[in-house]
């Protein structure tokens, strides 16, 4: 066929993919995890800390949740690098590190006030052959009808590659009010990361 | 020395004028379905629809609209979550931009210049040449001078030759004279990037004087290009974002 373009007369070779794995121990960790208020956390924050930032954001729309809170997040290894492939068949990256949420969730996806949202987000990190480990950050954002509400950030921890499922209850404050509520979660890595969101549901008796 | 120039630059235009649009062929369509398919799996990739991706997307289909190149193919861009500078292709009219270059680029003459590269690897039929069962990436300026390297791009490599990115070079200037784009862009991305500091994937020097021996002859002031609706749409998408997180 012709072209518009000269064309070269050198073969392109392509390389397959690379399947670099190595086994790991599922392994399951407490973390902290600090829920602040987004909207009204400056004004509080500048009066007085975490709780002052729980002031401001009580000035709004935020009413009763945990801004400034630590949360107890449990974050699990659920799945080696080699089963992460098997799984989701795919290889390890060869020269940077990549994350990829497989799965968003909130469960139940429809609560009455004053209960618990369990967030959880599955993810896979895929390490460069020569680097064990890398740090890892978890963090969330809370939204309603567009607004922020809260958002949620994991100190950085180093992992090493494979499947994590990290699980955050978020506590529904007895004054919440009805609707519909999107948590967007994201995984930073390296120089990539990944959002995805999940929803849930408010209903009042 | 000057009218050898002109008259390459004659050749040149009527040669692109005068044959048929290399359209994908079947291999090519294979083999980036395959590649897609597990970019999708493992990449964190901008859903479609999102309105980064949607403007990336408008913009590129605009520059394939301007230069005359949105006939013969469907150019697809799809936006990477990562903030390295990279840009890629795997044939079939898939091309992926990383975030980190989208805020690179200043102007829009420097993001067309980077798309009609991407454009100058399928329209070359680059991802034609192979029976290899992977995707090839032709990176922008990006590669070293070395006539097989085997980059590789997260669990994907290619092989990459300096010829095929001169080709890509080359082509892609005719597609942002055609689209009328400034394509002194091109050199002004690439000699930003090596400015960056990013890592020096490719020889900037040998790239830029082969550049800007394609410029020659091309007037200076001609080619102010305003930005269009798409990539002010990006810009403030990016902005927004920015200033969201």
């Amino acid at each position: 066929m012709t072209t518009t373009y000269r064309k070269t007369a050198l073969s392109t070779a392509l390389c397959g993919v690379l399947l670099v794995g190595c086994a790991g121990n599922p392994t399951t960790t407490q973390q902290s995890t600090t829920a602040t208020a987004a909207l009204g956390a400056l004004v509080g924050g500048l009066a007085g800390g975490w709780e002052g930032a729980a002031i401001g954001a009580a000035s709004g729309a935020l009413v009763g949740w945990a801004a400034g809170k630590v949360i107890e997040s449990q974050e699990i290894a659920a799945r080696s690098q080699t089963k992460d492939q098997q799984l989701y068949g795919y290889a390890a990256p060869a020269d940077s590190v990549f994350v990829h949420i497989n799965s968003a969730t909130s469960n139940p996806q429809i609560v009455a006030p004053n209960s618990v949202v369990n967030v959880v987000t599955d993810y896979s990190l895929a390490l460069p052959k020569n680097a064990p480990q890398t740090q890892v950050s978890v963090t969330g954002v809370l939204l309603k009808d567009g607004v922020q509400l809260m958002d949620f950030k994991n100190q950085p921890v180093a992992k090493t590659a494979g499947g994590y499922t990290v699980k955050l209850p978020v506590n529904i404050p007895a004054d919440a009010a009805a609707g519909t509520y999107v948590i967007r979660h994201t995984i930073s890595a390296g120089t990539t990361y990944d959002t995805a969101e999940s929803t849930f549901v408010v209903r009042k008796a | 020395m000057l009218t050898r120039v002109v008259l390459v630059f004659v050749l040149l235009a009527t040669s692109v004028h005068a044959a048929p649009v290399l359209e994908a062929c079947p291999a090519e369509i294979r083999r980036a379905s395959d590649t897609l398919a597990q970019i999708f799996r493992q990449w964190p990739l901008r859903a479609t629809g999102d309105p980064i991706d949607s403007a990336l997307q408008a913009v590129a289909s605009q520059l394939a609209e301007r230069a005359g190149e949105s006939a013969h193919r469907h150019w697809r861009t799809h936006v990477v979550r990562d903030s390295k500078l990279n840009a890629f292709s795997i044939g079939d009219g898939h091309i992926f931009v990383t975030e980190g270059m989208l805020r690179f680029v200043t102007t829009e003459d420097e993001l067309a210049a980077l798309l009609a590269h991407e454009f100058g690897h399928h329209i070359a039929g680059h991802f034609c040449q192979t029976t290899a069962p992977s995707g090839f990436f032709g990176h922008l300026f990006s590669r070293r001078e070395a006539p097989e390297e085997q980059p590789q791009v997260g669990e994907l490599s290619a092989s990459i030759d300096s010829t095929k990115e001169r080709e890509a070079d080359r082509i892609g200037v005719i597609i942002l004279k055609r689209g009328r784009y400034n394509p002194r862009a091109a050199i002004l991305l690439a000699a930003r990037m090596a400015a960056s500091g990013t890592p020096a994937h490719f020889q900037y020097g040998q790239r830029i004087e082969a550049l800007q021996k394609l410029m020659a002859g091309a007037p200076h002031t001609a080619w102010v290009t305003n930005d269009s609706a798409p990539f002010t749409r990006l810009q403030d998408a990016l902005r927004a974002e920015a200033g969201s997180s």
